[in-house]
């Protein structure tokens, strides 16, 4: 599984679904998001959408 | 009697207080806990929001979500790697998780001219000293102490701990 350097969302693919940024392999932590418009936490991340995220990427 | 078969699921009429609260797992199987957890939480429609599994917090995943002791322990019942519910009335509020969501950069609490000591890759266990940072790539160069010719050693920077900070007067 491969991070965005911008908006850290987890994926397979070659390029990130939701933003279009490059990968990376170097990441850290994780954050699963389940209800985007419920959670604080996807609130206080500024996330929109669900989905596994990187808490941190290099 | 009845018994909450769906782990969460279904309505009991009961409200219970959006909250974070943290489970109890194995060691270095923290990410692996909260793909699953936020698997089986989307089949079971489980009232979680988000699974936190912070880098710096081992052996511990923390939940966003409903705080209904009973429907959760149900969830996680059978799960791998999971060692149970941190129970009580343990609740954590975002504040005190912020520092998870945001780490600082890795390099910035060390400094040129500190001790350091290697905590993993080959060089695990040798002390060396800073003479360099790069703060963008959060890598570190150091000069080994054992070393018989000194060269200098490009590693990671959360690859060291600090053991003796340079005396910054």
């Amino acid at each position: 599984m491969l991070a965005c350097k911008k908006c850290m969302f987890l994926t397979d693919q070659d390029k990130c679904p939701l933003c279009g940024g490059d990968l990376s392999k170097e990441w850290q932590g994780m954050l699963v998001i389940l209800d985007w418009e419920t959670s604080k936490v996807a609130e206080h991340m500024g996330i929109r959408a669900n989905g596994k995220y990187a808490l941190k990427v290099r | 009697m009845e018994e909450d078969k769906e782990g969460g699921g279904e309505a009991t009429g009961q409200e219970f207080p959006h909250t974070i609260f943290a489970i109890k797992t194995a060691l270095g199987h923290e990410k692996t806990v909260a793909e699953n957890l936020g698997q089986k939480s989307k089949r079971k429609g489980a009232h979680i929001f988000s699974i936190i599994a912070p880098t710096k917090l081992r052996g511990y995943v923390l939940i966003e979500g409903e705080k209904n002791d009973k429907a959760m322990e149900e969830l996680l019942k059978g799960m791998q790697y999971v060692r149970g519910l941190v129970g009580g009335e343990l609740t954590i509020s975002i504040d005190e998780i912020e520092h998870y969501l945001e780490p600082k950069p890795i390099v910035a609490d060390i400094t040129e001219g500190d001790i350091v000591e290697i905590i993993n890759g080959p060089f695990k266990g040798e002390k060396a000293r800073v003479k360099q940072i790069d703060t963008g790539k959060e890598e570190i160069t150091v000069e080994l102490f054992e070393a018989m010719v000194s060269i200098p050693v490009t590693i990671k920077g959360d690859s060291v701990r600090v053991l003796e900070r340079e005396d910054r007067h």
